[in-house]
């Protein structure tokens, strides 16, 4: 193991009603590295995601076994333990979803609205660590004129960094990806790609793909799932 | 085909009856009324006080009855209606939210005079001894029971405009790590805004219009009320009032007003529920 582990999952089932989504998988992921989960659709690519922030708690009729150990600041923590605060998880645990999803408000209030989450209004902070989220995110320079336009009226793939910025604000010790590009055109695609290149420094990226070129150029480990079972390759 | 032709021709007649009735509603009370708008006359009533005795047939304390009483009862019903609404939005979706939901829907097929007839056999004694003052038939009495009465078209119109903002933006916010509360606050309530006030605005037309809680539990008193404990008589309950007890008498044509009042603040909230309805469409 030449790589710190962030994230260990031990014995995971996920049932959904009577189907068995995810079958005792096992699986190590490594800190500041972008993995990819692979595999045929409806096999629990996505499942497997928000399990790794609980997201999953919202659908009903499901239940979920196992372990999802993951080291914050060197500590150890069972994330599917019941008395973990799903507020706290969530804010170290970002996510980014397959069709971009900025809530109806300006650009800059969609970015600010995870601090307002957190309780800080304190408007010069708010506002310095907007515009970095924004660079941070390879989108400043598109925005900075019109930072109090809706939200909406950006491209699909600024939509998408703007997405990328607002789960970055609250500086994510790992970032979920679920197929970040797939409802984007290739160049949109590839600005997105670039950027989570340099991403990796700062944090741990989890991403679902479907294209197999993708998965070459960026990912760093793959975890292939197949009739819910983890296989891991190495690349 | 020409079976489609009859009833395409008894369908527009259909409709066009029964637009013509709302035209029809306001021509009848104007044309009834026409002796009140000479001379000023229709400005004094709206302005006077009742006083029979001294031939003033003002129906300013009604005016302000039916303000008090309604204003009340939608002050009552907005929070506990955005409270159950978000219950089922929020707190507990699923076969409680059904159950609550259902139970809401029945409670809009109860006939009012139900509502009003547990209102002075429960309420009533209930506001007249830990009260203390009067008959128990008061502002108060009336408005909570009209409060309950417009609480299930609110929560109905509420719940539906929470049920109808977007999944996906419901998401973003919990995966940024949003409370349930939160979502309620930040996501939620401003998403539904449109459906909020026009929930609000029927509602408060609802609980203008309601003639029999008004007379069975507001005393009928046609003074201002200057507390919730004073009697009050609303527009409602005037005409009813006044119509089984006299005929053809200024005193009667006066009812034409409260008629043409009524009137008017259901067509304005119906207009001002349009607008919004219209604003809505360009914003998506």
């Amino acid at each position: 193991m030449d790589r710190d582990v962030k994230i260990r999952i031990a014995h995971l089932c996920f049932d959904y009603g009577r189907r068995r989504v995810l079958d005792d998988v096992c699986a190590e992921i490594p800190a500041n590295a972008i993995t990819a989960i692979v595999g045929p659709s409806g096999q629990g690519k996505s499942t497997l995601l928000t399990c790794l922030n609980r997201l999953c708690d919202a659908v009903p009729e499901t239940r979920v076994s196992g372990h999802v150990m993951i080291r914050f600041q060197g500590r150890w923590q069972d994330i599917l333990a019941p008395e973990v605060p799903l507020h706290w998880l969530r804010r170290k645990v970002g996510m980014v979803f397959q069709a971009p999803n900025p809530l109806p408000m300006s650009i800059f209030k969609n970015v600010a609205f995870a601090l307002k989450l957190t309780g800080q209004h304190r408007r010069p902070d708010v506002n310095d660590r907007v515009v970095q989220a924004l660079e941070r995110a390879f989108l400043w320079d598109e925005v900075r004129d019109r930072l109090h336009h809706d939200a909406r009226t950006l491209s699909g793939g600024q939509q998408q960094r703007l997405c990328i910025a607002r789960a970055l604000i609250l500086e994510p010790e790992i970032l979920l990806l679920d197929e970040p590009t797939s409802s984007l055109d290739s160049q949109a695609g590839e600005v997105i790609e670039s950027l989570l290149l340099t991403l990796r420094k700062r944090c741990t990226l989890v991403m679902v793909s479907h294209y197999q070129d993708q998965v070459r150029r960026v990912a760093d480990c793959v975890l292939q799932l197949n009739a819910g079972k983890l296989i891991p390759l190495p690349i | 085909m020409d079976g489609e032709r009859i009833a395409q021709k008894v369908f527009l007649l259909a409709a066009v009856l029964s637009a013509s009735v709302t035209v029809l509603l306001l021509a009848f009370m104007v044309i009834l009324g026409l002796p009140l708008f000479q001379g000023g006359l229709f400005l004094e009533i709206l302005t006077q006080p009742w006083l029979p005795g001294r031939q003033l047939f003002g129906v300013w304390p009604m005016i302000a009855g039916t303000l008090a009483i309604a204003s009340l009862a939608v002050a009552i019903a907005f929070p506990l209606s955005l409270g159950v609404s978000s219950l089922i939005a929020v707190v507990a979706p699923g076969r409680i939210a059904r159950l609550v939901k259902s139970a809401v829907a029945f409670m809009t097929g109860i006939p009012t005079v139900v509502y009003g007839f547990v209102g002075v056999f429960l309420l009533v004694p209930l506001v007249r001894e830990s009260l203390s003052r009067g008959s128990g038939l008061c502002v108060l009495s009336a408005a909570l029971v009209l409060g309950i009465l417009v609480a299930p078209t609110m929560i109905l119109f509420f719940s539906d405009a929470l049920a109808r903002v977007p999944r996906s933006h419901r998401i973003a916010a919990e995966a940024l790590g949003a409370t349930p509360a939160q979502v309620l606050i930040y996501v939620l309530i401003p998403g539904a805004w449109r459906g909020i006030v026009t929930g609000l605005v029927l509602s408060t037309g609802r609980a203008v219009g309601d003639t029999l809680i008004a007379l069975m539990l507001a005393g009928n008193a046609a003074q201002v009320p200057n507390s919730l404990l004073d009697s009050a008589r609303a527009l409602t309950a005037h005409i009813a009032l006044v119509i089984a007890s006299d005929f053809d008498s200024l005193e009667f044509k006066t009812i034409f007003a409260c008629g043409i009042l009524l009137y008017a603040f259901t067509a304005a909230a119906t207009l001002a529920v349009r607008r919004l309805g219209r604003k809505r469409t360009p914003a998506r």
